[in-house]
C-alpha cells in the first residue's frame, strides 16, 4: 500500500491571482453599485400625465394607476402597496379672491372632519416650490379602512400632506397620502413629484 | 522434493493498491441533494396526491428541522468522513460556520433592506428581473461566499481541485441553511412539500453558484488562469442565480382556474432539478477536464 | 333504420340545445345575491342609539338604495327612534353586523314602503357617493306577472339580528284588490306560511331571483307595542332593564306581500334624487281630530269594478262566482289609519279573503273597495267586518250560491254630455261645467211597470230625485242615455255621484261617481292650460322668465307652471311626473286653492342638478289625462350607467401567500375590460372594469357583476409577490354551473421570487 500525499505549495500567490482578488472585488463591488442604480432607476421610473384643460403636466411614478374620474384632475396610486395605497393627487378648486391659502385649508379640513375617521391636523407651514413659488404645507394624519362592507380590512394611519396654492384665481391642492409607517420614506419620492409638477 | 520445498509461484505479485487520500467530493454532494431531492419528491407525492400533512401545531418544527436537514446531511456525509480520510480537509467546519454568519449578519440584511429586489423587481420584465437579482442578490452572494473562501481556506488549504468543490460546498450549505431558516421562520404554517421544495431550491441555486465559483478559483490556482477568469466564473455565477430565481418564480408564479389558481409547483421543481442537474453536469464535466488534463500534464513532464 | 336514428339522434339533440339555451336565457334564483342583499334595519334613538325597532330591508340599487316597509323606519309613538342603522350579513350563514347608518330617502305611508339611502359610515361620518362601494342588489320584477298559487322565496332577518338571512318559500294564495294599484294590490299567503313578522320590509323573490314584493306586517301601533315587546336595553340607565325602559316591538307575522310596483316609482326619484314640490297649494297635511269612520248605510257589492267604481250592485253572486268586491264610503281616513278586513264564510274566518290589519293607502275621503279576483268563492255566506284602528266600525254580509240571478239590474254607469243631435260625448268620469250632466247605463230585465229612482248628489248633498216608470218601450234590456241632470245654476265644479235604484223599496242597482271641473272644450273639460317650463340657476332661485321645452345645456331646477280653471276645493286631482317615460312621482290629492288661477307653480330639482333625460308632467282628474306637457333637459335621455345592470356574475375570492396559504393583506384584484390586453394595459384608471384590495384574511370582491362570455384580463400584484397575469378570462354560463354557480370563489396564491 502506498500512500499519495499532494501537498500544495503555498509559496505565494502569483501576480494573476492576486489581481484576480482585486478583479472579483472590483466586479462585485461594481456589479452591486450597477444594481443600486438600476433600483433607483425603476424605483424612480416616471410616466407623462398632461391636462391641457386643467393646465397640469405631471411625472408619476411608472406602474402607478391613474385615475382622472373623480373629483380631482388626476390621482395615481401605488397599487402594489399592502394596506393603504400611497396616493398622489392633484385637485383644483375654485376659491374667492380674497381667499388666502389658510381658507383653503380649513374649508378642507371641515370637510374632512366629517368624512374622515379621528381626522387630526397640524399648524401650516410655508413651503416653497423649486421655481420659488409661495405655497403653505398642511399636514394631517386620520385612518383609512377600506369600504366595502363584506371584507375584514384593519384600518390603516394614513399621513397626509397638502401643498396648498392660489394659481390663476383657482386653489391648487397637491396631496400626498401613504401610510404612516411609509409616509417619511415615501415623502422623497413626492418631493420628485413636486418638483417635476407644472401648473 | 525440491520442486515441492521451492513451489513455483503462478500468479503474480499482488500489486501495492492506491490509496485516494481524500474525500471525494462530489459523490457527498450528490448523496445530500440526492437526499433532499428525493425527500421532496416523497414530500410532493404525499401532500398532493395522498393528503397527508403535518399538523399546524408541529409545523413550525418541522420546516425548521427541515431547514437544517442539508446541513445534517452535510455533516453527516461529507464533514463525518472527513474524519476517516488520509488527507482530511481542514477548516470546513470553519468555512462553513463563518459563512453562515456572514450570510445572516450581512447578506440578508443587505438584501432586505438596501436592495429590497421585492420592492421594485416583481413588475418588471424577465430580462430585468434576471439582471436586477443578478447585480443585487446573485452577485452579493457569491461574493460573500467567496470572500470567506478568499481569507479562510484560499490558497492555502487548496491542495486539489476538489479541495475547491468541498469548501465550496461548505460555503453553499451555510448559506442555504441560513437562507432557508430565515424561510422556515417566516412560514411557520407552509406546507412541508412546499419548504422542502424552497429548500431544494435555494440549495440548488447556492451549490451551483459555489460550483462555479469554486472552479474559478480552482483554476487561478491551479492552472494560473488569466486574472479575469475568477471574476468572470463569478458573474456566470451571479447571472445564473438570476436567471434561477426569476424562472422558478415564474415557472412557479400561479395560472387563474375558474376557481381555483394552481400554483405550478411541479414547475417549479422540475426546474430546480433541471437547473441543479444542468449546471452540476457542465462544472462536474469541466472539473474532470481540468485535472485530467492537469494529469497528463504532470505525467508528461515525468516521462 | 339508420335514418330513423339519425332523426331519433338529431332530435334528441335539437330539443338539447334548445332547453340549454332556454336555460341560458332564464335566470335563475340567486340566494346567495338576494341574501348578500338582505339587510337588517335597526331604528335607534338619535341620543344613545338605543334599539327602538326592527325589521327587514333589500339593497334594490348599487349606490345604497334600501326598499323597506315605512312602519320600520318612520319615527312613531311605537317607534321613536330617528337614526337608521343598517347591518349585513357579511356572510351568507352569520347574522347581521352594523354596517352603515342610512336616512329616509322616499317615503309613502300610505303603501308602507320606505327608500332609505346608505349615506353615512356607522359612526355618523358622511359617505361621499363616490366612496360608497357598489352594494349587492337585486333586480326589480314585474309584480303584475305573479300568479296564484306562484312560489315565492321570502327572505329577511327572521329575529332580532341574531339568526342570519333567512330565505323561506311561500305560495301565493290570493290577491287582494284596492282602489290604489287594482287587482294585485296585495298578495296574499297561505295561512301556513308562518313568515316571521321581523321578515317584514325584506323581499319576496320570484323563481327567477327579481323582487316583485315586500312582506309587510301589521303596522307597529301603540297596541301592538303592548302586546308583544321585547326588552333588550337599559335605555333609561338606571342599571335596570324594567318596564321603564323602551322596548322593541315585534311584528306580527306576515301574511301579505306589497307588490313591487308599487315602489317603482320611489325608487327612481330616490336613484335620480329627484324632488317635486307644488308650492302653490302643496297637498293639505292631513290633520283631523274626527276619528275615521265607514259610512256602514252604505255598503254594497259587486262582482266586477270599473274605473274604481261597481259596474253593478249585487245583493247575492251566483255560484261560481271568481270575483266580489265591497264597497264603502270612508270619511276622516289618513296614511295613519291602520285598517283591516276580516271575512267570513258561514261564520268560519277566512285567511284568504281577509285583509290584515294595513296602512291606509287612500285619500282622506272617498269611495273605497276590497275584494278579490281571480279565484272561485265556494258557496257561503260571507261576512265582511271593517275594523279601522282595531275597532270593527262596518259589516256587510253576500252570499254566494245558486243560479245567477234574473232581477232587474242596471250596469255599466259612465257620464258624459249630450251635443247638439243628443249623443252623449265624452263618456267619463269628468264633466266640464255647464247646464247638464248625462249619464248612460245598461239595464236588464226590466219588466214594464218596474219604478226606478234616480238620486243626484253634490258634494254629498242630495240635489234632486227623480222616479220613472219604466214602459214597454223602453225594452226589457237595453242602454238608457236620457237620465240627466240640470241643476239650478248650472253645474258647479265639485263631485257628484248618482244612485240608481231598482222597485220597491227602492233597492240601489248601480251608482256612479264624477267629477265636474273645467270649461266646456270638445270632448273633455279644459281643466288645466297652458304648462310652462322654466328654468332656475338652483332649488333656491326664482325661475328665468322665458319658457322653453328643451334646455340643451342642462339644468339645475325646471319650474313647471300651469293656469286653471273651474276646479273645486276638496277635488282629487293628480300630478305625475315621467322621466323618459318612467313615473318618478304621482301624488294625488285634494284641490286646495282657488277655483280658478294662473301659475300654478311645481319646482321639480335634485341636488345636483337635474340628470339628462325628458321629463312629462301629467295633470289627471278621475283616471282621465287631462293636460300634459314635456321638457327636454340635455340631451334629452337618461344616461345609461351599466352598474345598474344586476345581470351576470359575482366574483370575489381569496389571496393567499403560495407557501404559508395565509392571506395577503392589500393585495389588489385587477380586472381589466374586454377591450384592452395585459399587454395594452397601462395602468390608466379607465382600462379598469373593476379593482378590489384584499383584506386582512385576503378576501377580495369584485363589486360588479361581469358579463358572461366576456374576455376581461387579468392583473393581480402584491407587494413583495410576483404579479399574476391572464388575458382571455372568460366565463360561459357551462363553466359557472360546472364551478358550483355564481358567485364564483377565486383561490388565488401567489409567489415570492
Amino acid at each position: 500500500m502506498q500512500v499519495i500525499e499532494i501537498i500544495s505549495e503555498s509559496e505565494g500567490l502569483t501576480l494573476r491571482q492576486r489581481w484576480a482578488t482585486v478583479f472579483v472585488i472590483l466586479m462585485s463591488v461594481l456589479f452591486m453599485l450597477l444594481g443600486l442604480n438600476l433600483r433607483n432607476q425603476v424605483l424612480n421610473a416616471t410616466t407623462l400625465y398632461e391636462s391641457p384643460q386643467a393646465g397640469v403636466t405631471a411625472l408619476y411614478p411608472q406602474n402607478w394607476l391613474l385615475d382622472t374620474t373623480g373629483s380631482y384632475v388626476f390621482r395615481v396610486r401605488d397599487m402594489s402597496r399592502s394596506g393603504f395605497k400611497t396616493t398622489f393627487q392633484v385637485s383644483v378648486q375654485a376659491i374667492g379672491a380674497d381667499a388666502q391659502e389658510r381658507n383653503l385649508a380649513d374649508r378642507l379640513s371641515l370637510d374632512r372632519i366629517v368624512t374622515f375617521t379621528d381626522y387630526r391636523v397640524e399648524p401650516l407651514e410655508p413651503y416653497i416650490f423649486a421655481d420659488g413659488r409661495e405655497a403653505q404645507a398642511l399636514n394631517y394624519i386620520y385612518v383609512a379602512t377600506d369600504a366595502s362592507p363584506f371584507l375584514q380590512p384593519i384600518p390603516t394611519v394614513v399621513r397626509g400632506l397638502d401643498i396648498l396654492t392660489i394659481s390663476g384665481g383657482q386653489a391648487v391642492v397637491i396631496t400626498y397620502r401613504a401610510d404612516a409607517n411609509n409616509f417619511d420614506a415615501e415623502l422623497p419620492r413626492f418631493e420628485q413629484f413636486l418638483r417635476q409638477l407644472q401648473f | 522434493m525440491a520442486f515441492i520445498n521451492n513451489p513455483r509461484l503462478i500468479t503474480p505479485p499482488k500489486e501495492e493498491e492506491e490509496i485516494y487520500p481524500y474525500r471525494r467530493a462530489w459523490r457527498s454532494i450528490f448523496i445530500e441533494t440526492g437526499v433532499v431531492m428525493g425527500l421532496t419528491l416523497v414530500a410532493f407525492v404525499l401532500v398532493n396526491f395522498i393528503g397527508i400533512t403535518v399538523p399546524s401545531e408541529f409545523s413550525l418544527y418541522v420546516n425548521v428541522l427541515l431547514a437544517v436537514l442539508p446541513t445534517l446531511l452535510w455533516l453527516l456525509f461529507s464533514r463525518v468522513p472527513e474524519n476517516n480520510a488520509v488527507e482530511p480537509r481542514r477548516r470546513l467546519l470553519t468555512t462553513f460556520t463563518v459563512t453562515a454568519l456572514v450570510a445572516n449578519a450581512i447578506g440578508i440584511p443587505l438584501v432586505n433592506s438596501v436592495f429590497e429586489p421585492t420592492a421594485w423587481l416583481p413588475l418588471q420584465s424577465d430580462v430585468n428581473r434576471i439582471l436586477g437579482y443578478m447585480l443585487t442578490v446573485g452577485i452579493l452572494q457569491e461574493f460573500l461566499k467567496y470572500l470567506v473562501l478568499r481569507y479562510i481556506v484560499w490558497p492555502d488549504y487548496y491542495r486539489i481541485r476538489t479541495d475547491a468543490v468541498a469548501y465550496g460546498v461548505a460555503t453553499a450549505i451555510a448559506y442555504a441553511m441560513v437562507l432557508n431558516l430565515h424561510y422556515a421562520l417566516a412560514n411557520p404554517n407552509a406546507a412541508t412539500d412546499v419548504v422542502l421544495m424552497r429548500i431544494f431550491a435555494n440549495l440548488s441555486i447556492q451549490i451551483v453558484g459555489s460550483i462555479i465559483v469554486a472552479f474559478g478559483l480552482s483554476e487561478t490556482l491551479f492552472s494560473n488562469a488569466l486574472s479575469l477568469f475568477l471574476p468572470f466564473m463569478m458573474a456566470i455565477a451571479a447571472l445564473l442565480s438570476g436567471v434561477a430565481i426569476t424562472l422558478r418564480a415564474s415557472f412557479l408564479n400561479a395560472v387563474i382556474g375558474l376557481t381555483i389558481s394552481s400554483q405550478r409547483e411541479i414547475f417549479g421543481l422540475l426546474f430546480s432539478l433541471v437547473f441543479y442537474f444542468a449546471g452540476m453536469a457542465v462544472f462536474f464535466f469541466l472539473f474532470s477536464i481540468t485535472e485530467q488534463r492537469e494529469q497528463d500534464r504532470i505525467i508528461g513532464q515525468e516521462i | 333504420m339508420r335514418y330513423w336514428i339519425f332523426f331519433l339522434a338529431s332530435t334528441l339533440l335539437g330539443m338539447y340545445s334548445l332547453s340549454a339555451s332556454a336555460q341560458q336565457d332564464t335566470p335563475s334564483l340567486d340566494l346567495n345575491r338576494i341574501q348578500r342583499a338582505t339587510v337588517f334595519v335597526i331604528q335607534a334613538s338619535d341620543s344613545d342609539l338605543d334599539t327602538r325597532c326592527v325589521g327587514s330591508g333589500t339593497i334594490v340599487r348599487f349606490d345604497g338604495l334600501i326598499l323597506t316597509n315605512a312602519h320600520n323606519v318612520v319615527p312613531s309613538e311605537a317607534c321613536p327612534g330617528n337614526e337608521l342603522i343598517i347591518s349585513m350579513s357579511l356572510e351568507a350563514n352569520e347574522p347581521p353586523v352594523p354596517k352603515y347608518r342610512a336616512s329616509i330617502a322616499q317615503i309613502d305611508l300610505g303603501l308602507d314602503l320606505a327608500l332609505l339611502r346608505i349615506d353615512r359610515e356607522l359612526d355618523g361620518r358622511i359617505i361621499e357617493p363616490e366612496n360608497l362601494p357598489i352594494l349587492p342588489f337585486v333586480e326589480l320584477g314585474n309584480s303584475n306577472d305573479v300568479i296564484l298559487d306562484d312560489t315565492l322565496t321570502l327572505a329577511g332577518y327572521p329575529d332580532l339580528g341574531n339568526s342570519p338571512t333567512l330565505t323561506q318559500r311561500v305560495a301565493v294564495a290570493a290577491f287582494m284588490a284596492e282602489p290604489s294599484g287594482g287587482d294585485k294590490s296585495w298578495f296574499k299567503l297561505t295561512s301556513n306560511s308562518a313568515v316571521s313578522g321581523l321578515m317584514s320590509g325584506g323581499g319576496a323573490y320570484n323563481q327567477q331571483g327579481q323582487l316583485v314584493g315586500v312582506p309587510t306586517s301589521a303596522p307597529i301601533t301603540s297596541s301592538t307595542t303592548a302586546d308583544n315587546c321585547l326588552r333588550l336595553e337599559d335605555t333609561n340607565g338606571d342599571g335596570f332593564v324594567n318596564s321603564d325602559d323602551a322596548c322593541v316591538p315585534i311584528s306580527s307575522s306576515v301574511t301579505v306581500i306589497r307588490p313591487v310596483n308599487f315602489a317603482r316609482s320611489l325608487i327612481r326619484s330616490a336613484s335620480l334624487q329627484l324632488s317635486v314640490e307644488p308650492l302653490t297649494a302643496p297637498p293639505p297635511q292631513v290633520v283631523t281630530s274626527e276619528q275615521p269612520s265607514v259610512d256602514d248605510e252604505r255598503l254594497y257589492f259587486a262582482t266586477s269594478v270599473n274605473n274604481n267604481l261597481a259596474t253593478q250592485v249585487i245583493g247575492s253572486a251566483p255560484a261560481g262566482t271568481t270575483s266580489l268586491y265591497l264597497f264603502f264610503d270612508y270619511f276622516n281616513f289618513t296614511e295613519e289609519t291602520v285598517y283591516e278586513v276580516r271575512v267570513s264564510v258561514d261564520s268560519v274566518p277566512s285567511d284568504v279573503f281577509s285583509l290584515p290589519p294595513v296602512r291606509w293607502s287612500g285619500g282622506t275621503n272617498g269611495l273605497w273597495h276590497i275584494g278579490s279576483t281571480g279565484q272561485p268563492w265556494s258557496n257561503g255566506n260571507y261576512e265582511f267586518r271593517i275594523l279601522v284602528n282595531g275597532l270593527v266600525v262596518a259589516t256587510a254580509d253576500i252570499t254566494v250560491g245558486g243560479v245567477p240571478s234574473e232581477q232587474a239590474s242596471f250596469s255599466n254607469i259612465v257620464f258624459g254630455i249630450k251635443d247638439d243631435d243628443g249623443i252623449l260625448q265624452g263618456e267619463s268620469y269628468i264633466l266640464p261645467t255647464g247646464n247638464i250632466a248625462s249619464t248612460r247605463f245598461i239595464y236588464r230585465n226590466l219588466e214594464p211597470g218596474t219604478e226606478a229612482l234616480f238620486a243626484w248628489y253634490y258634494n254629498g248633498v242630495l240635489l234632486t230625485a227623480a222616479s220613472d216608470i219604466w214602459t214597454s218601450d223602453d225594452g226589457v234590456d237595453g242602454t238608457r242615455d236620457d237620465i240627466s241632470i240640470e241643476p239650478e245654476g248650472g253645474l258647479r265644479p265639485g263631485n257628484y255621484r248618482v244612485d240608481l235604484f231598482i222597485g220597491t223599496p227602492p233597492r240601489l242597482s248601480v251608482t256612479g261617481d264624477f267629477v265636474v271641473a273645467g270649461t266646456p272644450e270638445g270632448v273633455l273639460p279644459n281643466v288645466f292650460s297652458n304648462i310652462e317650463f322654466l328654468r332656475a340657476a338652483n332649488a333656491f332661485s326664482p325661475p328665468s322668465s322665458v319658457p322653453a321645452t328643451s334646455f340643451t345645456d342642462g339644468a339645475n331646477t325646471i319650474y313647471a307652471q300651469f293656469d286653471w280653471q273651474q276646479i273645486a276645493r276638496g277635488t282629487l286631482w293628480t300630478m305625475q311626473w315621467l322621466v323618459d317615460g318612467e313615473v318618478f312621482y304621482e301624488q294625488t290629492s285634494a284641490w286646495n286653492t282657488d277655483e280658478t288661477g294662473q301659475d300654478f307653480q311645481v319646482r321639480l330639482t335634485a341636488p345636483d342638478g337635474l340628470p339628462d333625460g325628458t321629463y312629462t308632467m301629467n295633470l289627471i282628474i278621475n283616471g282621465v289625462l287631462l293636460e300634459s306637457s314635456q321638457v327636454s333637459v340635455g340631451i334629452g335621455q337618461l344616461g345609461i350607467n351599466r352598474l345598474e345592470e344586476v345581470g351576470g356574475l359575482q366574483m370575489g375570492g381569496q389571496i393567499v401567500d403560495a407557501d404559508s396559504g395565509e392571506g395577503i393583506d392589500g393585495a389588489t384584484f385587477v380586472l381589466i375590460t374586454e377591450d384592452f390586453s395585459i399587454a395594452d394595459f397601462v395602468w390608466d384608471a379607465e382600462q379598469i372594469y373593476a379593482l378590489a384590495i384584499a383584506d386582512r384574511n385576503g378576501r377580495f370582491e369584485i363589486d360588479r357583476p361581469l358579463e358572461f362570455d366576456s374576455p376581461y384580463s387579468l392583473y393581480i400584484i402584491a407587494e413583495g409577490y410576483l404579479p399574476i397575469t391572464q388575458d382571455g378570462y372568460l366565463i360561459s354560463q357551462e363553466s359557472l354551473e360546472e364551478a358550483g354557480g355564481s358567485p364564483l370563489d377565486l383561490l388565488i396564491p401567489m409567489t415570492k421570487d
